[in-house]
């Protein structure tokens, strides 16, 4: 694990790990549509490359790139890959859905090892009215239910349907799910997913 | 407007060792006027993603020039990108759209604002620092070396008449060599021939 020099002002220290353990897998870009989870990851990205760039010789920081859409990210990041590069995908379980046929039409039928890494709106909430966002079926009442947010319904089986395999990550503090999943993605030569179903506060 | 040949066989004969990706109704015609290890299709798979794939392969590739071959009604399906182009900063992406007016593969129906849209104003109100229009062929030959040479993001509009390409296909029935193989072969083969280049 990469572990700075020195302290980094306003990125926590789960997330600058995260992004350690992106460098040491020799991550070159992520590419993202940021929600409030993965805010915290990106401020860490964007305060290591600016510390790496004060240090000569370090390490190649990772770059991040912004896209309009999760679907551009996900064509963005199939077009990374093609010129030799190892991309991921930082995006929320709501761009996932906005994102099917870019993901279907190019990485995966591209055979792309890019890591998805998937952030889990509305876990939380299920879980706070005693629902396991996981099992619950998704009838008219998840749908339409002002204290539930449907997409988190919906995430599991709809990775499954578009066959992207995945694995959760429910601990900042363990990051094994990353590396397991990046080795799974250049093995099976296909994207795989991590949904984050934690903070890195 | 250009044909399309008017468009592609000086741009193949002016292309070196750029990387060209083709997306639609340009897939087949360019396929006829090049055979090479860095032409790849963007084909038979996600429309409205060959702009942000060509961009992608540019970021990841700064010293080699990236020429996109998108069509319009390709480009309206993703006009965010024309953003997230200018605002990469990619100076070796050369972005045309061909606009034809239609979706020519499904058979010419028209693009939503056929005739109205101003792809190069959107281009140049995106934040592109280069953006060039031709509706005749008229001066696109002279200023080709220009184009590929320039600092880019660059974005070429260029008007051309719609043709009767059909649907496209990867199999051995297609006479071009990027589109006989799987997209997944395809891919790696490319990706050998550019980090191997």
């Amino acid at each position: 694990m990469t572990t700075p020099a020195s302290p980094i002002d306003g990125a926590s220290a789960a997330a600058i790990r995260c992004v350690g353990l992106l460098q040491d897998l020799g991550i070159t870009h992520v590419v993202t549509v940021p929600d409030n989870t993965s805010a915290l990851i990106l401020t860490a990205l964007g305060e290591i490359a600016l510390a790496s760039a004060d240090r000569p010789g370090g390490k190649t920081a990772v770059r991040l790139l912004y896209a309009t859409r999760e679907g551009e990210a996900i064509g963005l990041a199939s077009g990374l890959w093609l010129g030799g590069a190892i991309p991921v995908v930082l995006i929320q379980n709501t761009g996932l859905l906005e994102a099917g046929d870019a993901l279907r039409g190019t990485a995966s039928r591209m055979g792309a090892p890019i890591l998805l890494l998937i952030t889990c709106r509305g876990y939380a909430k299920a879980r706070g009215v005693g629902l396991d966002p996981t099992q619950a079926e998704v009838d008219r009442g998840v749908l339409v239910r002002d204290d539930l947010d449907s997409v988190a319904h919906m995430t599991e089986s709809t990775l499954r349907a578009w066959g992207i395999p995945f694995q959760y990550l429910r601990d900042s503090s363990d990051l094994a799910p990353i590396e397991t999943a990046f080795v799974q993605a250049q093995e099976d030569e296909r994207p795989v997913a991590v949904l984050i179903d934690t903070s890195f506060d | 407007m250009l044909t399309k040949d008017e468009l592609l066989r000086p741009l193949a004969a002016y292309r070196t060792d750029e990387v060209v990706v083709t997306c639609m109704s340009a897939t087949r015609p360019w396929g006829r006027l090049s055979d090479h290890d860095l032409d790849f299709a963007s084909a038979d798979s996600a429309m409205g993603h060959t702009a942000d794939l060509a961009l992608g392969i540019a970021l990841a590739q700064p010293s080699r020039r990236v020429i996109c071959l998108n069509g319009d009604g390709s480009m309206l399906m993703s006009l965010g990108t024309l953003v997230t182009i200018a605002g990469s900063g990619a100076k070796n992406l050369v972005l045309f759209v061909l606009e034809n007016g239609t979706y020519e593969i499904t058979g010419n129906q028209p693009i939503p604002g056929s005739g109205q849209v101003d792809f190069p104003g959107m281009a140049l109100a995106a934040g592109f620092p280069r953006v060039y229009s031709f509706n005749r062929d008229v001066g696109y030959e002279d200023a080709l070396p220009e184009i590929l040479a320039a600092d880019g993001p660059v974005f070429v509009g260029v008007g051309v008449e719609p043709g009767s390409e059909g649907p496209i296909s990867r199999s051995s029935r297609e006479e071009s060599r990027y589109l006989q193989t799987s997209l997944a072969r395809s891919s790696a083969d490319f990706r050998r021939a550019i980090t191997d280049s």
